[in-house]
């Protein structure tokens, strides 16, 4: 009885799991990344961000923590708006974070400490 | 290594205890036969974790790629666990009446729903977290090839957070029956909490719901979410030093009367039957 109700559970648990995935990851096209990640450098006082012009589309950040506390990365639209967040950079680690952006006015910011503001920069996405 | 340790504890911590309460509560209702439920559920959500975070970490799928996919994952998860464990607490709190009644029968019903109940539970106590915590594992992994610090860091915070889970269970489970019910009811109340608040804080960011900047209180100066005790009481309660109005609203509005209902004094069998044979 145990081993039959954990099979049924698992099958149930996995299928739950794949509709939501699938569910998830409908609306996830838009247009395809141009070229490969954009670099951040994030270290505890500075937040560099490789291209600081896009083209509208899907793309990924590969943030590098080089600092000793642990750092976020995020792009915010006008109004702080979150479009898109990456939490939990260990010091040494590389995370990628991907957005679909359309075209208009962004802000980049690291966090590193996980709190305030942070470390802010303009970044502009063109059609 | 101090700062993927932390985060490994954080990650590692909410899921550890609850599922300590499980194996606590099976082993106090003296069904260890269906321990299965819980390792089950735990072993299921750590491989459709692990294999899912190297999917999106090593090929180019488009599923849960972007951050709005992984929030809504993330939240809606983050949801059913908060039905789920409320539900369980009742249902506890009514197994323990019957048993208390020594109505071994209705146990035994309460027992067969509970099964699943436990196995569900585990499994999305693990998963919660589990997608991010696989991600982040992998991307330490990568890292390894220049420095193993962040994989041992991990590891070692994961391990840490079992440890205290399982000192925890130790102690929980040689309480008398009538408080163990109490403590851990109570602290899984607090956990769902928690769970409650962070998902909602989710869909604020997400834009779904408002307030995201106003906040009720911030505190991250006196509570660093970077320290030792930030990192338990997030790790636990979900506690975030930067808390938004919204948040704390609902916070409350859920601890206030689901503790009230949960501690409310059982009524005896003796004087009682048909109160109890209906609940049970």
């Amino acid at each position: 009885m145990p081993a039959r109700a954990l099979t049924s559970l698992g099958a149930v648990a996995v299928a739950a799991a794949a509709a939501a995935l699938a569910g998830c990851g409908g609306d996830s096209g838009g247009a395809p990344a141009t070229s490969g990640p954009i670099p951040v450098r994030a270290s505890d006082s500075s937040c560099e961000v490789g291209q600081t012009t896009l083209p509208a589309g899907t793309h990924t950040f590969a943030v590098t923590n080089a600092g000793s506390q642990i750092t976020e990365f995020y792009v915010y639209a006008p109004g702080d708006r979150v479009v898109g967040e990456v939490e939990n950079i260990g010091p040494s680690l590389t995370r990628n974070l991907t957005v679909e952006l359309p075209a208009g006015t962004y802000q980049t910011a690291c966090k590193p400490g996980q709190s305030g503001t942070g470390i802010r920069a303009p970044l502009t996405v063109t059609n | 290594m101090l700062g993927n340790y932390l985060i490994g504890l954080r990650e590692g911590l909410e899921a550890a205890l609850v599922v300590s309460i499980l194996v606590a509560y099976l082993v106090r209702v003296e069904r260890r036969d269906r321990l299965a439920a819980v390792t089950g559920g735990v072993s299921v959500a750590v491989a459709v974790s692990v294999a899912f975070g190297a999917m999106l970490t090593y090929t180019s799928t488009s599923l849960l790629r972007t951050f709005e996919a992984q929030e809504a994952f993330g939240g809606t998860l983050s949801i059913v666990a908060v039905g789920l464990v409320t539900w369980m607490v009742f249902w506890m709190r009514r197994a323990a009446r019957s048993m208390k009644a020594e109505l071994t029968g209705r146990l035994e019903a309460a027992l067969v729903v509970g099964t699943v109940a436990v196995g569900v539970t585990a499994f999305i106590a693990v998963a919660r977290e589990g997608l991010e915590t696989a991600l982040f594992f992998w991307s330490a992994v990568q890292a390894a090839e220049s420095t193993a610090a962040p994989v041992s860091g991990f590891s070692l915070g994961i391990l840490t957070a079992v440890v205290i889970a399982w000192l925890l269970y130790r102690r929980t489970v040689r309480l008398d029956l009538r408080r163990f019910f109490t403590w851990t009811g109570a602290g899984l109340v607090l956990v769902a909490a928690g769970v409650l608040a962070y998902g909602i804080h989710d869909l604020q960011e997400a834009g779904w719901l408002p307030g995201l900047s106003t906040l009720a209180f911030d505190i991250s100066a006196q509570v660093p979410p970077g320290s030792w005790y930030g990192t338990l009481l997030k790790g636990t309660l979900n506690f975030t030093p930067q808390t938004t109005v919204l948040q704390a609203v609902v916070w409350v509005g859920y601890v206030v009367p689901v503790l009230v209902l949960f501690l409310r004094p059982v009524r005896t069998a003796a004087r009682q039957p048909a109160e109890v044979r209906s609940a049970a």
